[in-house]
């Protein structure tokens, strides 16, 4: 069954089957999205994927379905992170801590993959929200700047710098792993 | 310089599914009680409404009560002002009952 029905369901006769199935269904995007945000934290990302789900159930009577439901869903949980990150007074430094950052001596796109990964951790959080719903859920540009609320322009520069500093960082990645070759 | 972009591209576009793993149960847990549906609501709006309707026209004078009222809104009667004052209340609070009721938690 596709969301709108189910959506409809929760809406009209609080069905909580049907929201079950809404959450289950979103839950790997909206927690892999918010695990990025937090810098690979897996225990706040889930902490602040629960927030969101509860804001969506709260507010499921005012979705409109112009964007899609994920979209949708996207915009609370970026706006859940951000307001979680002005409650507990997070600075970027801490945001910026690798919590799983573990060296590996194997090489391969694996490794390569985790680097980008912590990598990605040094990026400024509009970048890097940016970068994953480009390139992990292939959004346009004006579904991002829907969701992230920011201007369209303003979306292509995140992108394009994000993508700039990790270009380096993978050069002198590829340029280590030679040397150690 | 473009095979690095691209090499990063592929990289980032690596979208690993994240098992549930009790997820959602925990979100469901933490949902508030479920409120009765809109089609419930509506039942229990209107039976509140019938039920307090007869009990009224029940009430012995209740009926002579209610023309009084009637007259007296339409001539602007000052006499029947009070009654007038009172009926409101009470027609307020049914109907703040039924409200009540109708978007109660079960």
């Amino acid at each position: 069954m596709e969301d709108a029905p189910l959506i409809a369901r929760v809406v009209a006769d609080d069905d909580r089957h049907a929201f079950t199935t809404l959450v289950r269904r979103h839950q790997s995007a909206i927690r892999g999205f918010l695990l990025r945000l937090c810098c690979g934290d897996g225990a706040l990302a889930d902490d602040v994927a629960q927030e969101t789900f509860l804001l969506a159930y709260q507010r499921i009577g005012s979705y409109r379905s112009e964007g899609g439901f994920d979209s949708w869903l996207f915009s609370i949980a970026y706006r859940s992170f951000a307001s979680e990150k002005r409650r507990r007074h997070w600075s970027a430094e801490e945001l910026r801590e690798e919590p799983e950052a573990v060296e590996s001596s194997t090489q391969g796109p694996e490794e390569a993959a985790a680097d980008i990964e912590r990598a990605m951790r040094q990026l400024r959080e509009p970048e890097r929200a940016c970068l994953s719903l480009c390139y992990q859920w292939g959004m346009s540009h004006q579904e991002m700047a829907n969701v992230l609320e920011y201007p369209v322009g303003t979306v292509k520069t995140h992108i394009a710098r994000g993508k700039e500093k990790l270009r380096a960082h993978l050069s002198s990645y590829d340029q280590q792993r030679e040397q150690e070759g | 310089m473009n095979e690095q972009y691209e090499r990063l591209e592929s990289l980032l576009s690596r979208a690993p599914h994240i098992d549930d793993d009790g997820f959602t149960e925990a979100v469901m847990a933490r949902l508030p009680p479920s409120r009765p549906s809109l089609r419930m609501r509506t039942i229990i709006l209107l039976a509140s409404t019938v039920t307090s309707c007869s009990v009224v026209a029940a009430v012995p004078g209740a009926r002579r009560f209610l023309a009084e009222i009637s007259v007296g809104l339409v001539s602007g009667s000052a006499a029947t002002g009070s009654s007038l004052l009172v009926a409101g209340i009470v027609v307020a609070l049914v109907v703040w009952g039924a409200m009540a009721a109708a978007s109660s938690e079960t």
